[in-house]
């Protein structure tokens, strides 16, 4: 049925309900979400249909492996976050935090929760609580670094509860082959992270709610205190 | 020792000295107040559960019930229900004879538990509602001095049904008394006279035909029968002396305690300082999802306690008790006062996930001895949630009661140069940025390095970098390290932490910069 596209535009009601949803998008035109956080990266900010971090969402994050910035990725949200008095949860990484670090990235320490938990049964059901509560701004979690591979499901539940919570998960998973990057998901976002031989991230979007497209991002490659790859705007 | 303010009964008695703290302690033993006018003011009420021990083991039962109690081999009749009194079977009579004269009699056991508790939960009530002077200090009944709050009840016949209601709902069945002292409201109830006695000049009159198996032990009625002697007022009509004589002097105390010609102790109920609650399961259970229900009244009654006391709670304890093993305890903490249903049940399901019952559980207890001030900030009126959602001091509790202590490692960022030091717990902690380069994540411990032509090895050749920052410090702490750092790369392109130690000479991977 042919629609006159400007009758949509007039609508007011039509768009009030766009901007409030963040689920309902108008094909190839999300004009991105007032809500949404912006990731710190300019040119990731305009790849993003959000020109975010998509509020309330889990994103999946493909890395090859560990120091290529994957964290760093995160401090401008983290280091919001925790100004805004909003709680961070960094679950089982593959190593400890280092705390000096992430103080001189302007983090508040005391909002910064760094959980580390064997089973990764509790893991689930400590990151399930921690989305829906009001305090907790986002997650980042490891997944299978001690023991077992993640179900669908659990993602699913994750993206529920961060829905919910309105607080984002940052879900690591090591990508080495093609299979895992093709296998569909649950999350809202995800991005394969790739490191660029002259230094910097390559991110590819694989997955975007919102947007149809696949977009690269290449972020900036000055030496940084956090990380030498990442400029933080 | 007894104070009386009645000229009669201290004759012949040298009334000693009493100092003056003292005296005002014992005067609040005393319910009869001093001047003539205010005694008349004292009413006690007594109502009289006759039939308690039928009244907590079978409710209603239409059939006729006893409950019996074992004595030394014979097992006797503690009460009988009023169906089964009417079919012949009296308190006493033995078991065996009771079962001769009915057949289909429902028998069970006596627990005594039980009517302590249902005695107790009547005096809370009585408590509550409407005084303080409550005691139960007369088997099987409960005395309320009512006298001071019939202002605000201003009928008995109120203060009768809102106990009668209470009464109903706990399916016990009582019958009353009101007299201005207890013992004579006592002796009336247990008499079954329930006309308000209001004045002691009509008190007189109404004791008089009480009969006296309701006062004196079976030996001592013996004596009296012997002697004609049936009711209270053939008693009282007995010289003092030959009354002495005959019943002890406890009885002529009691007399005259009973008639107000002595002021009488009362001793008082108090409620227990703590909240202890329990539930005998009729049917063992090891299945910790079938005992939430009961847990949960447990938890609507303990609620019900804290509110009515205005006070909160941090931790509450829940014992499931087991047959021969020491109970099974779970500890409900929180890090803010509640005193919800909902609170106790979110952390009790959180942690029965993780909880082992040792084995079948015979009773389920719920204790609370800690107790705040309620605090106004900590728990609205209505849902302390914001829309539904948890605050992060109730994701903590949670996590702890599911999780246990150590689900949180600390973040620390103190001053020491040395590396590792810069997160230990116990240094001194600072938020102080610094302009070195610092990887994000760091090795619990340096990882050994193997060299290749001089050069260290990880995944691959790694690249270092020009530049190196040398850590030389703790040499007074007799933990000295020197070592030279390196940001280096290795062959996939990530950037890692190296350093090599100056005094051994050997590489070491100690951080990567995620």
């Amino acid at each position: 049925m042919l629609v006159n596209s400007l009758d949509y535009l007039e609508n007011e009601k039509l768009e009030s309900l766009l901007d409030s949803t963040p689920s309902l998008w108008r094909g190839q035109r999300y004009r991105g979400h007032a809500r949404s956080l912006s990731t710190g990266f300019d040119a990731l900010d305009e790849a993003l249909p959000t020109g975010g971090w998509p509020p309330g969402a889990v994103v999946e994050l493909m890395v090859p492996s560990m120091g290529i910035g994957e964290l760093s990725l995160w401090l401008p949200v983290i280091k919001r976050m925790t100004e805004e008095q909003r709680y961070v949860i960094i679950a089982n990484p593959p190593y400890m935090p280092y705390a000096p670090a992430l103080a001189n990235a302007g983090v508040d320490l005391e909002y910064v929760k760094w959980l580390s938990l064997d089973d990764e049964q509790d893991t689930l059901w400590a990151l399930e609580k921690a989305l829906r509560n009001r305090e907790c701004g986002m997650a980042l979690w490891w997944p299978g670094t001690k023991k077992g591979s993640l179900a669908d499901s659990a993602v699913r539940h994750l993206q529920l509860a961060a829905r919910e919570g309105e607080s984002l998960l940052g879900l690591y998973r090591v990508a080495n082959d093609d299979r895992g990057i093709r296998q569909s998901t649950w999350a809202a976002l995800r991005l394969q992270l790739r490191i660029k031989q002259e230094g910097g991230l390559d991110i590819d979007i694989l997955k975007a709610r919102g947007s149809h497209r696949q977009h690269s991002v290449s972020l900036a490659t000055e030496a940084h205190t956090a990380h030498p790859f990442l400029n933080v705007a | 020792m007894v104070i009386s303010d009645e000229e009669g009964s201290t004759k012949g008695q040298s009334s000693p000295v009493i100092s003056s703290d003292r005296r005002q302690h014992q005067l609040r033993l005393l319910t009869p107040a001093a001047s003539e006018e205010k005694r008349s003011e004292t009413l006690w009420l007594c109502l009289s559960l006759q039939k308690l021990a039928v009244d907590v083991v079978a409710s209603g039962a239409s059939t006729p019930v006893v409950v019996t109690e074992n004595n030394s081999s014979r097992v006797l009749i503690h009460t009988a229900s009023e169906s089964a009194e009417q079919l012949g079977i009296a308190n006493g009579q033995t078991l065996s004879s009771a079962l001769a004269l009915v057949k289909d009699l429902v028998v069970c056991q006596r627990d005594e538990k039980k009517e302590q508790f249902a005695l107790s939960k009547l005096a809370q009530f009585a408590y509550r509602h409407f005084s303080s002077a409550v005691s139960l200090d007369y088997s099987n009944s409960l005395l309320v001095e009512v006298g001071r709050s019939r202002q605000l009840w201003q009928r008995l016949e109120t203060i009768k049904a809102v106990l009668d209601e209470f009464l109903l709902a706990e399916g016990l069945s009582a019958t009353y008394a009101w007299a201005p002292t207890a013992r004579a409201a006592y002796w009336l109830a247990c008499g079954g006279y329930s006309q308000p006695v209001l004045s002691k000049a009509s008190l007189a009159q109404v004791v008089f035909d009480v009969e006296l198996h309701h006062i004196v032990t079976p030996a001592q009625l013996k004596t009296f029968h012997h002697s004609g002697i049936k009711t209270v007022g053939d008693v009282l009509r007995l010289p003092r002396d030959g009354l002495a004589r005959r019943g002890g002097r406890l009885l002529l105390l009691q007399l005259d305690e009973a008639m107000g010609r002595r002021a009488e102790v009362v001793k008082r109920w108090y409620p227990l300082p703590y909240f202890l609650e329990d539930f005998d399961l009729s049917l063992p259970s090891s299945e910790l999802s079938l005992l939430r229900p009961i847990v949960e009244s447990l938890c609507q009654s303990l609620s019900h306690y804290l509110q009515q006391r205005q006070v909160m709670t941090r931790r509450v304890q829940i014992r499931f008790l087991h047959k021969r093993e020491s109970a099974s305890v779970m500890t409900l903490g929180f890090n803010r006062v509640v005193s919800k249903p909902k609170d106790f049940l979110r952390l009790f399901d959180a942690q029965s996930a993780q909880f082992k019952l040792k084995k079948e559980v015979l009773v389920v207890e719920l204790c609370c001895r800690q107790f705040q001030v309620m605090d106004r900030e900590s728990d609205d009126f209505f849902d302390s949630q914001v829309d539904g959602k948890e605050s992060w001091a109730q994701l903590e509790e949670l996590f702890h009661a599911r999780l246990g202590e150590d689900y949180f490692q600390p973040l620390v960022n103190s001053r020491d140069h040395r590396p590792e030091y810069a997160m230990a717990a116990s240094a001194c902690a600072t938020n102080e940025k610094n302009s070195l380069t610092r990887p994000l994540w760091m090795l619990a411990k340096a990882q050994r390095l193997n060299e290749i032509h001089q050069a260290p090895y990880w995944h691959g050749q790694l690249h270092l970098e020009d530049s190196f920052e040398r850590i030389e410090q703790g040499w007074w702490q007799g933990d000295d390290i020197r070592r030279d750092y390196f940001v280096a790369t290795t062959d996939a392109g990530a950037k890692v932490w190296v350093y090599r130690d100056l005094r051994q000479g050997q590489w070491f991977l100690h951080g990567v910069f995620g």
